[in-house]
């Protein structure tokens, strides 16, 4: 089967950066792969395995992006693509999903995309399944395994909270794939080493015929109009009273952070 | 009884040693200002290794690594833990007769001090010690059951607690924002809080921030940063069924942590103006997790192919970058400077584990009262100075 | 003037326990804008499901019936709802902000290239220039930030999250209107379901229990456990229950073992260090239990309880 993947480099330190226009900035030191991405990567390796086929990664996003690419291939990927253009920054979802998805077509057909569940940064979980709405697939979300049954079919379990729905899935399909639903495999020093000479082509504007007014900034129609900080310095509130009623709000404090 | 204020800013291994150190002292008055969490900066990425036999000085500085790898012996005998020692026994590899040499005296050393140690040439047993080492690519190995590591974060914060019952107080979450001189000497400091606190002495325990503690009063600190690339491997056969020892090689070393290996880039030939190296850095700027340089995978992995093959195909669980402090000689930085009642105890470049309790011992005495000793003298402030 | 649309999601053939907030925010946003308010809903036996979807304040119920849909069947319900859609005039579209609902209306979305904003607290509406705008809340990157986003162009759809316990009262009389569905296949048949009843493993664990240095005795141990029992939690710890086993490395959290991202992390005689804080990403709900008021886990902690767990775990195991 010939499979893709879209990872994301994302921001990871606990002090975020906003630029003027309101934007994470991106391309500051501390970063890497978003989490669940490498537990996508992971079933497609499995699914490559069992049906002896090809992995290429996409990202799209500025060349700390890299890191992320090379990272899949010392994985296992076969071939990687870094999506960077001025054009495509500052898109919302649409213009992402559009950039990916026309960078996808034009290497396709693929019979299995993944994507991770949600980015750790934004986190809408939405790109994914606008991918497969470009591509006419259907999506799945939720995976947390799969399994080729034959050439167009596979066998995917979903979670849906209280157990995993079994479907039945003609291909081709996008799925999308949680954190932790899988232990994903590490490159290693010898297979970091060779990925880390690999030459990565880069996908530009001029390559990814797409109206500049549906993608990117332009292409926008979610904007973001202020940011304010959440929480000045994190000093925990301290519960106080009987232990009867402190063992009381931390039950409820927890039923609360389980929905 | 009339009280010295003694201010000590950072509360790493230095600080903490320190405040630990005058607390045994009944006029000092300590408050010790740190702007995170105890022991959680350079410290927390410290390896915190003994290895009795060698160090990159040719254990000129024997005693003083002795007396913290004792002092930290009886802390865990006081309260087991709570100096994090995992006693897995060092192996020091034998590159080239030059390295055999220096183990072979790091041995007498050792034994001289009543530990054991031995130098093995008999590969075979080597290879029991250490199955996935190449005993063909070394001479021999010096091994001792004596020693491991240990936890640099949990001595911090025992010698935190124990300063704490000794009556000094510790302002956590607390940055030193100014200072404030009178007369060419150190008078006041200010605080984030808004706090202005007059203090008869203070000391700057900040390592790798010491040129922005420095600047607060007008001194120029000369602390270079050397970067200490480290590494978590996940081995090809996930548990090992041996006690991984702390494996020393002139290149590198590597140490167990849990299930996985922890390995570092050694010392060696650290070239400060090559900024593959060194420079001089914002630490505030540096990330928890990864900053490592590409060329870093490739030094580790010929290193482990030639020396260590059996963690060749190891998987790289994650990384980090930790900034080394120490000036130009690589020697730490102790003592007076021309700022009256202001003290510098800091610049251990990435030995403050190991060395801070004989430092901040002789420190404290300096402090408290105005006597020197060998070690303060060899590793003083005013050395560089002269050199300037 | 659009209306304001509730999505009534119907999951396993059951009106979705989000109705009763989703209600709530439509109600919210009638208040400040005047538009009508209308939920619209696409399942199976719809006509069953009329009585559970009359919430007080709807002007209007439009309703897909489609016999034998799954609600996984995202690209056969996208087709749906993007032909009710073309019968309804929206301006502002809420979904609940489940996994399945936000695939379904991703491709929506994209189907009819309308801006969607996801994963919203809260709603501000205002009116502008006579037109009401709905400004949308939502905190970013793992709740350091909160930002608020407007969505340009004559609809928009926003996912909201929704409290589960807010129960909608049915005593309205809206309008009630089926809309046909013109037919579409899908590519996603639902063959089994297998019930989860093994403890998750330590990665995909949403609740999280983790021991730490004060825990390291048999009785205290022993409470955490039951405890971790109790509320379907997972056991990990910190580096010293590691070292001395009563955990085995793999669940121990931090730096140099594992790195989690659950919902929720009670610690238990955790001090904080930064080598166990940095295992635990994705911005939980902390609560930590420790009797050293100094512990810097008190620092990371979202709630704090300076108290002998000997004393809090009675009363949490009652």
């Amino acid at each position: 089967m010939k499979i893709a993947v879209c990872v994301k480099h994302v921001p990871t330190s606990e002090n975020v950066q906003i630029d003027e226009n309101n934007n994470l900035v991106r391309d500051t030191a501390e970063s890497d792969t978003n989490p669940c991405d490498l537990n996508a990567m992971e079933f497609a390796l499995q699914l490559k395995q069992q049906t002896e086929g090809t992995i290429d990664v996409y990202s799209m996003g500025p060349d700390i992006a890299l890191a992320s690419l090379k990272k899949c291939l010392a994985i296992g990927a076969d071939q990687s693509y870094l999506i960077s253009g001025r054009k495509f920054a500052g898109g919302d979802t649409l213009g992402t999903a559009r950039v990916l998805a026309k960078a996808i077509e034009d290497n396709g057909p693929y019979d299995v995309i993944f994507t991770g569940s949600e980015s750790s940064d934004g986190g809408t979980g939405q790109v994914g399944p606008m991918i497969a709405e470009l591509l006419s697939m259907p999506d799945v979300s939720e995976t947390v395994a799969i399994e080729a049954k034959d050439e167009n079919t596979l066998e995917i379990r979903k979670n849906v909270g209280d157990g995993n729905l079994v479907l039945k899935v003609k291909t081709p399909v996008l799925v999308t794939v949680p954190f932790g639903c899988n232990e994903p495999t590490l490159p290693t020093l010898r297979t970091q080493r060779k990925a880390n000479r690999a030459e990565i082509p880069v996908i530009d504007e001029s390559m990814v015929d797409l109206d500049a007014s549906i993608i990117g900034k332009p292409g926008a129609l979610s904007i973001v109009t202020t940011v304010s900080s959440a929480s000045a310095g994190r000093t925990a509130e301290a519960l106080e009273g009987s232990f009867e009623e402190i063992a009381a709000r931390i039950d409820e404090l927890v039923e609360e952070g389980r929905a | 009884m009339e009280k010295k204020k003694i201010a000590i800013i950072g509360g790493g291994i230095a600080g903490a040693a320190l405040g630990y150190n005058l607390s045994l002292y009944d006029e000092a008055d300590i408050t010790l200002y740190e702007k995170n969490r105890i022991g959680c900066g350079t410290t927390a990425k410290s390896a915190g290794t003994v290895c009795l036999f060698d160090d990159s000085l040719k254990n000129r500085y024997w005693d003083v690594r002795l007396y913290g790898f004792e002092t930290y012996l009886k802390m865990e005998k006081e309260k087991p833990g709570s100096a994090g020692f995992d006693k897995t026994g060092t192996l020091v590899c034998a590159t080239d007769e030059e390295v055999e040499k220096t183990i072979k005296a790091g041995i007498a050393l050792a034994k001289s001090a009543g530990y054991t140690g031995e130098y093995i040439t008999d590969k075979a047993r080597i290879k029991e010690i250490l199955p996935s080492l190449n005993v063909d690519a070394i001479l021999g190995a010096g091994y001792t059951q004596d020693d491991g590591y240990f936890d640099g974060t949990m001595i911090s914060n025992t010698f935190a607690e124990k300063m704490e019952k000794n009556g000094a107080c510790i302002k956590r979450g607390v940055e030193v924002v100014k200072i404030n001189t009178e007369g060419g000497a150190a008078k006041s400091l200010e605080t984030s809080e808004g706090e202005t606190v007059d203090y008869d002495v203070i000391v700057d325990c900040t390592g790798p921030w010491s040129r922005f503690t420095g600047n607060l009063v007008g001194l120029d600190v000369p602390i270079w940063h050397t970067k200490a690339e480290a590494f978590f491997l996940v081995p090809p056969e996930k548990k090992l069924d041996y006690v991984f020892p702390v494996l020393k090689f002139p290149a590198f070393y590597a140490l167990r942590a849990g299930d996985n290996v922890f390995i570092c880039k050694s010392h060696l030939s650290m070239n400060l103006d090559d900024p593959m190296h060194a420079g001089q850095w914002d630490p505030d700027q540096l990330p928890q997790v990864g900053g490592t340089d590409d060329y870093f995978i490739d030094f580790l992995f010929d290193q482990m192919e030639e020396n260590v093959p059996g963690l060749a195909d190891s998987g790289l669980a994650s990384s980090w970058l930790s900034y080394r402090a120490e000036p130009r000689d690589f020697l730490p930085i102790l003592g007076e400077t021309p700022v009256q009642n202001y003290f510098l105890c800091t610049g251990f470049g990435g030995n403050g584990v190991i060395e801070a309790p004989a430092a901040t011992r002789d420190m404290a005495k300096l402090i408290m009262r105005g006597e020197s000793t060998m070690l303060l003298e060899e590793w003083a402030f005013s050395r560089l100075l002269e050199e300037a | 003037m659009g209306a304001i649309g509730i999505f009534a999601e119907i999951i396993d053939n059951t009106i979705s326990n989000s109705l009763g907030s989703m209600v709530e925010f439509g109600l919210k946003v009638k208040e400040a804008s005047g538009s009508e308010l209308v939920l619209f809903a696409v399942g199976q036996d719809m006509k069953e499901k009329e009585a559970g979807l009359k919430a007080a304040g709807v002007d209007r119920l439009v309703l897909m019936d489609i016999p034998g849909v799954s609600y996984v069947q995202t690209d056969k319900l996208s087709c749906a709802v993007a032909e009710l859609l073309d019968k309804v005039e929206f301006s502002t579209i809420l979904v609940p902000a489940s996994h399945t609902a936000r695939s379904l209306f991703a491709r929506v979305a994209m189907k009819k290239n309308i801006g969607m904003t996801a994963d919203c607290t809260d709603l501000d509406t205002e009116i502008i220039d006579g037109k009401p705008v709905v400004h949308q809340i939502k905190p970013s990157f793992g709740a350091q930030i909160m930002v608020t986003c407007d969505v340009e162009g004559d609809s928009e759809i926003i996912t909201m999250r929704t409290d589960d316990q807010v129960v909608p009262d049915l005593s309205g009389d809206p309008v009630i209107e089926y809309v046909e569905f013109s037919g579409a296949d899908s590519a996603i048949e639902v063959v089994d379901f297998e019930k989860n009843d093994s403890v998750n493993s330590l990665h995909s664990a949403e609740v999280v229990v983790c021991a730490g240095r004060g825990a390291m005795d048999e009785e205290r141990f022993d409470m955490v456990k039951k405890y971790a029992e109790k509320i379907g939690a997972v056991v990990a710890g910190s580096r010293p229950m590691a070292d001395n086993g009563w955990i085995p490395f793999e669940n121990q959290v931090g730096q140099s073992g594992t790195v989690i991202r659950p919902k929720v992390a009670l610690t238990f005689g955790v001090s904080g260090a930064i080598q166990f804080t940095e295992g635990l990403k994705g911005n939980p709900l902390i609560i930590a239990v420790n009797s050293d008021e100094h512990a810097p886990i008190f620092g990371f902690a979202d709630y704090a309880v300076i108290a002998d767990m000997s004393e809090v775990l009675p009363e949490l195991l009652k």
